[in-house]
């Protein structure tokens, strides 16, 4: 078997097109999917249909008074004071959190709805919102205090994601953390310095940001773009080598090799088992490159826990032996055809519309219900799946079904191949 | 050595071979001569156990092949018409491949890939890429592969086709060296008569999945004693001429080979000469060469199938 291994890896290696296609073609495009999504939604081109819950605890009116009232009591010069208290009676951070969520930009990206904390926590439990959005009490407090006493750690956001929704959590984060900087920076100073130039210059020049940022409630960690296409790219081309492995069998066919092999004694069994062996070890070296590559040059997955890369090595693992039955199914296919058809099919439309219904153009989750659950079924839908949800943090509960997806897979496409697998010309 | 009895392979509503006996003696250099679609591929694709035949049985030292496959997968090399090689491997990788799986390992399997190398003449590009070869080299590294485990019985189909006359020599020096110094019995199937004339101790000549003659060359070609070859070269082609002979009921066969020649096979008994002369004037054709030869191995098989080997 080692000697059929050993052959058919070494032939892909040395086949420069076929490794192009392999590991440079995904790598290109994780790179272009990765970086382009992010600036697609800084235009004004795209829809994502986010929806997320907006939960307000903040009492503007009594966090105002509250600052009010510091100042008022404060050691400041008259005149400062004098200004400090209109700027504290102007500035209004709930109005600019809304003038953000209520844009035209983003209203593209998706829509809110005003919950209470309860009605939101469950929405995001049920998976009704991909993210809830909580104005925490005292933001108004903490910001005012923060912006005109430059005291406090400023206002924070609590932003919860939905697991089911990793890429859209993703992509509120960055839009709060532009939120959040625009608020430290520019709003604050822009709209003080209209009535007030000397302090604006004082602010201008402090290090501490007015807006004390957004925080994530680490339930789920959101994924980002680059991982969210390093896995749906890599997905989708684990299937072009399962597809090589078969095709290059049927060339063994064609040019006799195959009949040398079978005269030579070799179980023609022990042949297919070869081919999926080969193209599982191809597979995981795949999978291995890519992440790498990825994480090299993108920094996808620095810093993570041995935990992290466990959990992935085994659903690599596992969805390396489910490739390693489709390039034996793929195999079989051809030598009862008598051509390459079935690997021609599976390459040049199968293995778009699988990763269609998987998810690696973009999350299912944005497309019906039907499509969803059809898309994590499929072989690169399962494992993509599995991937964002050990990139999220989940525990083993949430992916082990998508483990046993791919294993239910890999054991039926075995079955089928093996038992078709032609054997009647031979003694 | 080897023999089979009645094989007979039918392919839905086609015979491709039709109870075909013939035998090989140890140390035999046998051809099997057959233009396209005689039947010699799938003939020898039984003998080697790739194709289950529809009856008949092939024996090897007196056991039945069909029941037990294994006893002649060890005994039997064979050398397909094609290059069955890896082009992206090596010569020593794609022998190492072979050689594995006939089960050498290690200090064997290095033996075996020197020496067939050395056979081959081959040794100084054994690292070489296949697919940097030129064809001769390729199939002469297709023969090697089949030799690794050192086989009793060759099997060659068609070892020579498409390559150079320096390269096709090259293999026929090798097909005879294992056949007389490695005392190794040889199955060749050839379109090139010639090959077959000078390799081979004994042939079998098939056409339409049956063999329709089998002997020594001198036994074959004494089917053809009783007549004489006359090959007539005219200055320029002449139709009227050839359709006149091919009425003529004393010619047995007329062949026009490049408009030009007209090969004719006749019985001794028959003075044809004058007849021919008077023809040719009449039709205005002029005869620059006549030739009067003894049968050839060509003469006997188009005597035998109507047709030419490469027809």
């Amino acid at each position: 078997m080692g000697n059929f291994i050993k052959k058919d890896i070494l032939i892909l290696v040395r086949d420069r097109k076929e490794l192009a296609i392999l590991i440079l073609m995904p790598f290109i495009l994780i790179a272009i999917l990765g970086f382009a999504l992010g600036n697609i939604i800084n235009g004004d081109s795209v829809t994502l249909d986010l929806n997320f819950a907006l939960v307000v605890e903040d009492d503007e009116a009594s966090g105002r008074s509250k600052v009010l009232e510091e100042i008022d009591q404060s050691q400041l010069p008259g005149e400062v004071k004098a200004q400090l208290l209109q700027a504290a009676a102007e500035i209004q951070p709930q109005a600019m959190l809304r003038g953000v969520i209520d844009s035209e930009k983003f209203r593209q990206l998706g829509s809110y709805q005003e919950l209470t904390l309860e009605e939101g926590k469950r929405a995001i439990e049920q998976d009704e919102a991909a993210v809830l959005l909580i104005v925490p009490e005292d933001y108004t407090y903490n910001m005012l205090r923060k912006m005109l006493l430059d005291s406090g750690d400023g206002a924070r956001l609590l932003v919860e994601s939905s697991s089911k929704y990793p890429l859209s959590s993703g992509i509120f984060q960055d839009v709060m953390e532009s939120f959040s900087r625009t608020v430290s920076y520019e709003t604050a100073l822009g709209q003080i310095s209209a009535s007030k130039g000397q302090m604006a210059v004082e602010w201008q020049t402090t290090e501490s940001p007015v807006h004390g940022g957004v925080e994530f409630i680490p339930s789920f960690d959101p994924i980002r773009s680059i991982q969210y296409y390093t896995f749906g790219m890599a997905v989708m081309f684990i299937m072009y080598a399962a597809t090589s492995i078969a095709s290059r069998a049927y060339n063994e066919k064609e040019n006799v090799a195959f009949d040398r092999i079978v005269i030579a004694g070799t179980n023609p069994l022990a042949y297919l088992a070869g081919k999926a062996i080969s193209a599982a070890m191809l597979v995981f070296l795949q999978l291995v490159v890519l992440f790498g590559m990825s994480t090299l040059c993108f920094g996808t997955f620095a810093g993570k826990s041995l935990e992290f890369w466990l959990a992935l090595l085994l659903v690599m693992a596992v969805l390396a032996i489910c490739m390693g039955g489709l390039a034996a199914l793929l195999t079989t296919l051809n030598f009862r055809a008598e051509n390459y058809r079935s690997t021609q099919i599976f390459g040049g439309l199968f293995v778009t519309l699988l990763s269609f219904l998987g998810g690696s153009f973009f999350p299912t989750s944005a497309m019906s219900e039907a499509i969803s659950y059809l898309g994590g079924w499929t072989p690169n839908g399962a494992a993509l799946n599995a991937f964002v949800q050990i990139t999220q943090g989940a525990g083993m509960e949430r992916y082990l079904d998508f483990i046993v997806r791919l294993l239910f897979l890999s054991g039926s496409m075995f079955i089928v191949s093996f038992w078709l697998f032609p054997r009647r010309r031979m003694f | 050595m080897l023999e089979t009895i009645e094989l007979r392979k039918v392919y839905k509503n086609k015979t491709a071979v039709d109870g075909v006996n013939l035998y090989l003696d140890p140390g035999e250099s046998v051809g099997l001569l057959g233009p396209n679609g005689a039947g010699k591929s799938t003939t020898i694709s039984m003998i080697s156990t790739l194709i289950k035949p529809t009856s008949g049985d092939v024996k090897l030292n007196g056991q039945s092949v069909l029941k037990h496959p294994r006893i002649i997968r060890h005994e039997l090399g064979v050398v397909p018409q094609e290059i069955a090689l890896y082009q992206e491997l090596s010569a020593v990788e794609n022998l190492q491949f072979f050689g594995r799986i006939y089960g050498l390992k290690g200090k064997e399997l290095e033996l075996a890939v020197e020496e067939v190398l050395e056979l081959v003449d081959l040794t100084d590009r054994k690292k070489e890429r296949i697919k940097t070869y030129s064809g001769g080299m390729k199939r002469r590294i297709n023969i090697a592969a089949a030799l690794m485990h050192q086989p009793k019985i060759i099997i060659m189909d068609e070892p020579t086709v498409g390559i150079d006359p320096q390269s096709r020599n090259y293999i026929l020096e090798t097909v005879r060296r294992l056949n007389i110094e490695k005392k190794m019995t040889v199955l060749y199937t050839s379109h090139y008569m010639e090959e077959v004339e000078q390799l081979c101790d004994r042939i079998y000549i098939m056409d339409h999945g049956k063999v329709i003659a089998s002997g020594r060359k001198e036994e074959l070609k004494s089917i053809l004693s009783a007549e004489d070859t006359i090959v007539l070269q005219l200055e320029e082609p002449c139709k009227e001429l050839v359709d006149e002979l091919k009425e003529n009921n004393e010619i047995r066969k007329v062949d026009v080979d490049g408009n030009k020649t007209i090969k004719l096979i006749v019985p001794k008994t028959v003075n044809l000469l004058g007849h021919l002369f008077q023809a040719a004037e009449r039709h205005g054709a002029r005869i620059v060469n006549l030739n009067v030869q003894k049968p050839s191995l060509e003469d006997v098989f188009l005597h035998l199938t109507g047709r030419k080997l490469r027809d």
